[in-house]
């Protein structure tokens, strides 16, 4: 009986196997048997050419997906919940002066005016804030970029995701730009908005009027300015690593590598062989150097500020020629 | 050493969380080639993995050779696991592969080569073995796993789903090295969801459903058991209707549906019957026939009837 | 013992025993690590910039070692810090002040008479010695003597009026100039003169008498550049040695202008003198100076040595331990077995007669192996380069501290490693995050060892391998006590005082013997318990 339905079945057998296998083999006969005499469908290509959105509006949607992760999960890009937590607790080791100000306004006498001192409005501080090493620099803003820009691009990377962007309507650059800008964000978020908050916090807790905003605002705008550019190189640099890895975690690690490993070596460097020409090579030292100039802080390097600067925009310029060559040559496939 | 079977499996449970997976399996296999069929999701890798160590029974004990293989690995030595998982060194040799496999059975360098070459030779692949996987097809790459489930000779072989994406030289190949392995006296599992499949390598099945085991034994004898329940032949023809006037008075054949002038659906509770019957039927009748097919004859169906939901 | 010894009890051929077997699957499964790091991209990468990073090190130390080293004024006596010609050295010799223009070698003592208080009367006339503290004005005819270093004649800017309001005093520099009627305007100035001077609201003057003025001609900068060496004699067992050979701490040049305190502020009641003291073995263990005494050695003579071991110290403490120490394992530990379940090979391996905690071990072994070799090659390459360049003498401590610091390296690798692999297992979700959040703690806690905390960073791999290099340059060089000492003592600017402290967990002994041993012992523990945690999770976990 079994060789009788295997005779029955002979066509039918012969047909699944040439049409491969997988889930569904059971019901390729159907289709198959609807044609018997074979048939050759006509392939018309009808482009699409509904309405679309405008550019601004797909690029925000890519930004939103990006960003809006970190809030709500559902929809969005998921950060993982340590990277969330990260974030928090960044964000809150980041506003400590803000509570030393709130206690120094609250309480008086020598405690308060210590207080003050050390946490009140200065250039030290307002430089400190953005660009002090320990512990914002050392453990903070370069782990927080490590977690944020890891895996921005090489989860699309490993898992091929990109091919989603590119088989709609987004050109690679706003996808590059889109992907950037949404890193930045994040960063921009936690280290501009919590200096903001800072040099408000110490003008509503001291009661300060103009005429104490008029002195700083210029060194609170400058330390802004840092700050900035401090989201910037970061975001680039963290970017590029990402686009060359295909792990995230190689990324990340790549990052903090680079960040933290070229600060001390030049460190190293300069108490050994006494020369600061090495910070050179370290992203933070060129931040820093522009940052005291900009907040009107002595420098305290001994190469030319001209040099931190070139260094910073050579920085930038070869991590997003990396992060550009790397997304125009993205396949649209998994790696 | 015979006296414990290979596998067995005593009222053996597995739950993932709220989802089982296993449920209250009883099963004792030694010898031969069978087949675990069922759909996806129906249990066989769940069931292939417990055997494997991989996971925990939530209940019940799973023994492989009489030992436990959560608790021990010593057991292993006597198996070959070819996992469903495509995934592989890709940048090895298959042959670097496969001999160090073989050198986790604590072979020398040199014994664990000198196995490895026999068993990719044993799999047909003594041409390529210096070439790197990830440049083998699918079907190489599957014959490569089976060589280092091979490769130290062992009594039992458990195969998850070994045909899966094959072209169908390579199933052909696949399937040959099984029945080759069955031959030589080993106990071989070899899981599909593709009855055809199966039917092409054993006669001896196990059927899962849903984590159930709803029928093992020879496919035969199920077959024939199963023969007893309504089946339907769908059969093309340039004229329905004469051949439905032919048909409708066979003994077999409890009814007859028209799908269109050119297609008619034949109903039978005995289909060997009626597939002995139809053909000379068709013959004398002389109406031109396109194509007969047994709609039921796939696991899907056969689990319809077994189950009872279809 | 006729027969050969190739049978076990059993009759086994040796070569088939479960111990020789074990080794075999050891062996496959090491094998297949290195092979597979090898097979990373990532891995060259890494490698590669630890090389380049040690490379760019040693050609910062070939460029010193070619270029030797300059004397240097390791006290800063040699500069003229108030522009009157007479640089500091030559100013401390005579006490006379380096911060006040108007005193210099020669220029007499002042004795002051009376004052023009902040809330008295604004002005007084008289011939004297004044001392203008604040924004003044002078009327009448003044000695230009001690003012050559102003430009006496200067007319004053437009901007200082006669009220005194704005005053360019916000510089709070010496500054003096002519008015349009005559008089002068001063400003923080000592000078003499027959007249009126006439104090601004809320400043301060004093008047008075200056002593016996004497003409001393300036020495020239260069005569204080390593004009006071290291007067030690190891020999002479006494504890006071040591000789103010400039003359700046006894003023040997001018005993008359010296008040009474010459220093000792080492307070063993001998001024201006050093202190050594040694331990029972004879070696240095402390020096404390006299200020001033043997403050400007010559610095050919000692820098070489003290800034060799330094830079080896902060090599083998910043680049290996650090750096290569902590994100090695983080780029290479971390998938030893994640990855492995991830990319779903594991079960390639596990679905053999291998038992999961020996897995765990094995895999290890192989990562060390690879990076532990990478690490001891580095090591000893660098030993080489510090062996031929480095100062004549015997050079055998070089390969000593090189071992040690590769050793120490291999540990901190080997103990990242089975932290980072038991975090993995410990979590598959979060272990990876949690590693390299641990490894950024570790980063922190290595800096601060660094720069000296004692207790903070204890609970740190990184401490424990930064304290332990510590202890093998103090065995493998003993008398690096007396280099760091010296270098404190006698500004010497080698940095072997900054990179290089003694070990401090010698339980009170000061032993670095068992500071190694006590850290070693750390550092097993380091590995060994995430190795056993990582077993039983893993014996645990399910693979799917």
């Amino acid at each position: 009986m079994s060789e009788n339905t295997e005779a029955d079945n002979l066509g039918e057998a012969r047909i699944e196997a040439a049409y491969g296998s997988g889930d569904g083999d059971e019901d390729i006969s159907a289709t198959v048997a609807s044609a018997p005499q074979g048939q050759i469908l006509e392939q018309v290509y009808r482009p699409w050419d509904g309405p679309l959105g405008p550019r601004w509006v797909r690029n925000y949607a890519i930004y939103r997906h990006h960003v809006y992760g970190i809030i709500s999960g559902s929809g969005h890009r998921r950060y993982h919940p340590f990277v969330r937590l990260t974030l928090l607790v960044v964000i809150l080791g980041s506003m400590t002066p803000i509570l030393m100000l709130l206690l120094s306004s609250m309480i008086s006498g020598d405690a308060s005016g210590f207080l003050n001192r050390m946490w009140g409005v200065n250039r030290y501080n307002l430089w400190g804030n953005v660009l002090g090493y320990f512990p914002r620099n050392l453990c903070m803003w370069p782990l927080l970029t490590a977690l944020v820009v890891g895996g921005l691009v090489s989860d699309d990377r490993r898992n091929g995701t990109s091919a989603l962007y590119f088989s709609r309507p987004v050109s690679r650059l706003d996808y590059a730009f889109m992907k950037w800008l949404s890193a930045a964000s994040v960063l921009a978020a936690v280290i501009l908005l919590t200096y903001m908050l800072y040099y408000s916090a110490a003008v509503v807790f001291k009661g300060e009027g103009w005429s104490f905003i008029a002195d700083t605002i210029p060194i609170f705008m400058g330390g802004l300015v840092a700050g900035l550019l401090l989201v910037i190189t970061y975001t680039s640099i963290g970017i590029a690593l990402s686009s060359i890895s295909t792990s995230r975690f190689t990324a990340s690690v790549s990052f903090l590598g680079l960040v933290l490993g070229s600060k001390i070596v030049a460190w190293l460097v300069e108490l050994q062989f006494e020369t600061t020409y090495v910070y050179l090579l370290s992203p933070y030292d060129c931040l820093a150097h522009l940052g005291q100039w900009l907040v009107g802080l002595p420098l305290n390097y001994d190469h030319s500020l001209t040099l931190s600067i070139v260094s910073l925009l050579a920085m930038n310029a070869a991590a997003l020629s990396i992060f550009a060559s790397r997304v125009s040559s993205l396949e649209v496939t998994r790696e | 050493m015979k006296s414990t079977p290979a596998i067995a499996f005593d009222q053996v449970s597995k739950w993932y969380g709220q989802v089982i997976g296993v449920n209250d399996v009883s099963l004792a296999i030694d010898g031969g080639v069978t087949g675990i069929l069922g759909m996806n999701g129906a249990g066989k890798s769940t069931l292939f993995k417990l055997l494997m160590g991989r996971l925990r029974p939530s209940n019940g004990a799973v023994r492989l050779f009489g030992t436990d293989p959560w608790e021990s690995t010593s057991p292993y030595r006597r198996v070959g696991y070819v996992s469903e998982s495509e995934k592989m060194y890709d940048w090895m040799t298959s042959l670097d592969f496969v001999s160090t496999l073989a050198r986790l059975h604590g072979m020398t360098r040199h014994e664990a080569e000198k196995r490895a070459e026999q068993a990719l030779s044993f799999v047909d692949l003594e041409n390529v073995l210096n070439k790197e996987i990830g440049k083998y097809s699918k079907g190489m790459r599957q014959r490569v796993k089976i060589a280092a489930a091979l490769v130290h000779d062992p009594d039992l072989l458990i195969l998850d789903e070994p045909l899966h994406g094959c072209d169908p030289l390579a199933r052909t190949s696949i399937m040959n090295i099984i029945r080759e392995m069955g031959s030589r006296g080993k106990t071989v599992l070899v899981s599909s969801h593709i009855l055809e499949e199966i039917e092409r390598i054993t006669e001896q099945i196990v059927i899962l459903h849903s984590g159930k085991l709803v029928a093992l034994g020879n496919l035969h004898a199920i077959r024939a058991m199963l023969d007893q329940h309504p089946h339907r032949i769908l059969i093309r023809c340039a004229d329905s209707r004469a051949l439905a006037a032919i048909f409708i008075d066979q003994k077999p054949v409890y009814g007859v549906r028209f799908i269109d002038s050119e297609s008619l659906e034949v109903m039978t509770k005995n289909l060997s019957e009626a597939h002995q019957l139809l053909p000379s039927l068709i013959l004398e009748s002389r109406i031109p026939i396109y194509s007969i097919e047994n709609p039921d004859d796939n696991l899907e169906s056969l689990l319809g009837y077994l189950v009872g939901d279809a | 013992m006729s027969k050969p010894k190739t049978n076990d009890p059993e009759g086994r051929e040796l070569s088939t025993t479960v111990w020789t077997a074990l080794d075999r699957k050891a062996g496959a499964i090491i094998e297949l690590t290195i092979k597979q790091l090898r097979n990373k991209t990532s891995t060259w990468t890494v490698l590669g910039v630890s090389m380049l990073l040690l490379v760019l090190l040693s050609a910062f130390y070939i460029d010193s070692v070619r270029e030797g080293f300059e004397s240097i004024d390791n006290d800063g006596d040699s500069v003229d810090y108030d522009g009157d010609g007479y640089p500091l050295g030559q100013e401390r010799k005579y006490g006379s002040s380096d911060f006040d223009p108007s005193e210099y070698p020669g220029s007499g003592l002042f004795i002051p008479e009376g004052q023009i208080y902040y809330n008295g009367a604004r002005s007084h006339t008289g011939n004297h010695t004044w001392n203008a503290d604040g924004p003044s004005f002078f009327s009448g005819p003044w000695d230009s003597i001690r003012l050559e270093y102003l430009e006496a004649d200067e007319p004053c800017p437009d901007a200082i009026d006669e009220n005194l309001e704005d005053a360019p005093y916000s510089n709070w520099a010496p500054f003096s100039c002519l008015m349009e009627n005559g008089d002068r305007y001063v400003q923080f100035l000592s000078f003499d003169g027959n007249g009126t001077l006439t104090v601004a609201e809320g400043w301060y003057a004093v008047y008075g008498i200056t002593t016996e003025r004497f003409d001393v001609a300036p020495d020239p900068p260069e005569a204080y550049i390593d004009e006071d060496g290291i007067d030690w004699d190891p020999n002479d067992p006494s504890t006071s040695q040591g000789f103010d050979d400039d003359g700046d701490c006894t003023r040997s040049e001018y005993p008359e202008q010296i008040s009474s305190d010459r220093d000792d502020s080492n307070r063993n009641r001998i001024p201006c003198d050093v202190q050594w003291i040694r331990a029972t073995d004879g070696s240095v263990i402390q020096i404390q100076p006299d200020m001033l005494v043997d403050e400007d050695p010559v610095d050919s003579e000692l820098m070489g040595e003290s800034s060799h071991r330094s830079f080896i110290i902060i090599t083998g403490k910043i680049a290996f331990a650090m750096i290569i120490g902590i994100f090695l394992p983080l780029f290479l530990a971390l998938g030893l077995i994640r990855d492995e379940g991830e990319n779903g090979t594991l079960h390639y391996l596990l679905s053999k007669p291998i038992h999961r905690g020996e897995f765990i071990v094995y895999r290890l072994s192989g990562y060390l192996i690879f990076s532990g070799g990478f690490v001891l090659l580095m090591s000893l390459a660098m030993a080489l380069v510090t062996i031929f360049l480095g100062p004549d003498g015997n050079r055998l401590g070089d390969v000593n501290v090189w071992f040690g610091i590769g050793v120490v390296t291999v540990l901190s690798l080997a103990a990242y490693g089975s932290i980072f692999n038991a975090l993995g297992l410990l979590s598959p979700k979060y272990g990876v995050y949690l590693a390299l959040i641990y490894g950024v703690y570790e980063f922190a806690m290595a800096v601060m060892t660094l720069l000296g905390a004692e207790l903070v960073p204890v609970v740190s791999v990184s401490h424990w391998a930064l304290q332990m290099i510590d202890a093998v340059v103090l065995v493998a060089w003993p008398d690096t006590i007396m280099l760091s000492q010296m270098a404190t003592a006698f500004n010497i600017d080698s940095g072997i005082d900054i990179f290089w402290r003694p070990p401090i967990h010698t339980f009170g002994t000061g032993s670095p013997e068992l500071a190694i041993v006590v850290s070693s012992m750390v550092l097993i523990a380091f590995i060994s318990l995430p190795i056993l945690v990582g077993q039983s999770i893993f014996k645990r976990r399910e693979i799917d």
